[in-house]
């Protein structure tokens, strides 16, 4: 009775382990070239099948605009600063709280639209059913979280006034 | 004459076990369960039939070679898979945190 129970047991095992073996090995050489990779264009060659021509094109964007975004970064967070400082010190004068408030808002609208700017630009200089795809899932990893954000917070406040 | 004298011992031997074993009353469902141990062991000896076949079978490096070799191309073809789909991923972040506005 011990001898097949145990013969059984010793090939499952052996089993589990070459399988489990293959999988972590082929995943580890899926995963670790992307993992060590320093090219931020890596997605766009492995989802939208981009040649070579088409990703010197985008690089040369891509590069264009990184010190543009870092700049709109920068800007925003300096007026933040600004602003909290501002806070902190209690001001009291409405009118400057209100201006530098309007000032990040302001900063961050261009922020956004130079960004919208630059995912169309990118989408161009792809093949054109590729760049619209390119532009739908852009636009709902960037807008899509500020829409759900927006949907969640009515859905809360229209819940809130059901109950009150 | 032999045999009804014969007849007549074993009847009284008969009688004579029967006195000095005492009948006592079966426990309730005693036929139940009998069959049942009776179905239980037939069970029992029938999966072990089974195990010595599947670990014979186990053995055989005519079944063995090609099992170890599916598990293999399973695992590398379920694993490549995963790993497209997590490295496609990580590249898809580093791209978004480059060129997307950071929550300010």
């Amino acid at each position: 009775m011990r001898k097949p129970v145990l013969i059984v047991l010793i090939a499952l095992a052996v089993g589990a382990a070459l399988f489990g073996g293959a999988f972590y090995c082929a995943r580890y050489f899926c995963v670790q070239p992307v993992a060590t990779s320093t090219d931020d264009l890596d997605w766009l060659r492995m989802e939208f099948n981009l040649t070579e021509a088409h990703l010197a094109k985008i690089r040369v964007l891509h590069e264009g605009y990184l010190p543009i975004c870092e700049a709109n970064c920068r800007n925003i967070a300096l007026k933040k600063r600004e602003l909290k400082q501002a806070e902190a010190a209690g001001t009291n004068a409405t009118e400057t709280l209100r201006q530098l408030q309007a000032e990040v808002t302001a900063l961050r609208t261009k922020c956004q639209t130079e960004m919208l700017a630059h995912f169309e630009e990118v989408s161009l200089a792809m093949p054109p059913e590729q760049g619209q795809r390119y532009l739908a899932e852009m636009k709902r990893l960037t807008l899509g979280s500020h829409e759900q954000v927006e949907e969640s917070m009515s859905g809360a406040s229209e819940h809130g006034r059901e109950h009150h | 004459m032999n045999r009804l004298n014969q007849n007549t011992n074993d009847d009284g031997l008969a009688t004579l076990l029967r006195a000095a074993r005492p009948q006592t009353e079966l426990p309730p469902r005693f036929r139940e369960n009998v069959r049942r141990r009776i179905d239980h062991g037939e069970a029992h000896t029938a999966s072990i039939i089974w195990l010595e076949a599947l670990a014979g079978w186990l053995l055989k490096p005519r079944f063995a070679i090609p099992s170890i070799a599916v598990l293999l191309l399973m695992g590398t073809l379920i694993g490549s898979l995963n790993g497209q789909a997590q490295a496609r991923l990580i590249a898809q972040e580093r791209y978004v945190a480059m060129v997307v506005m950071p929550a300010h």
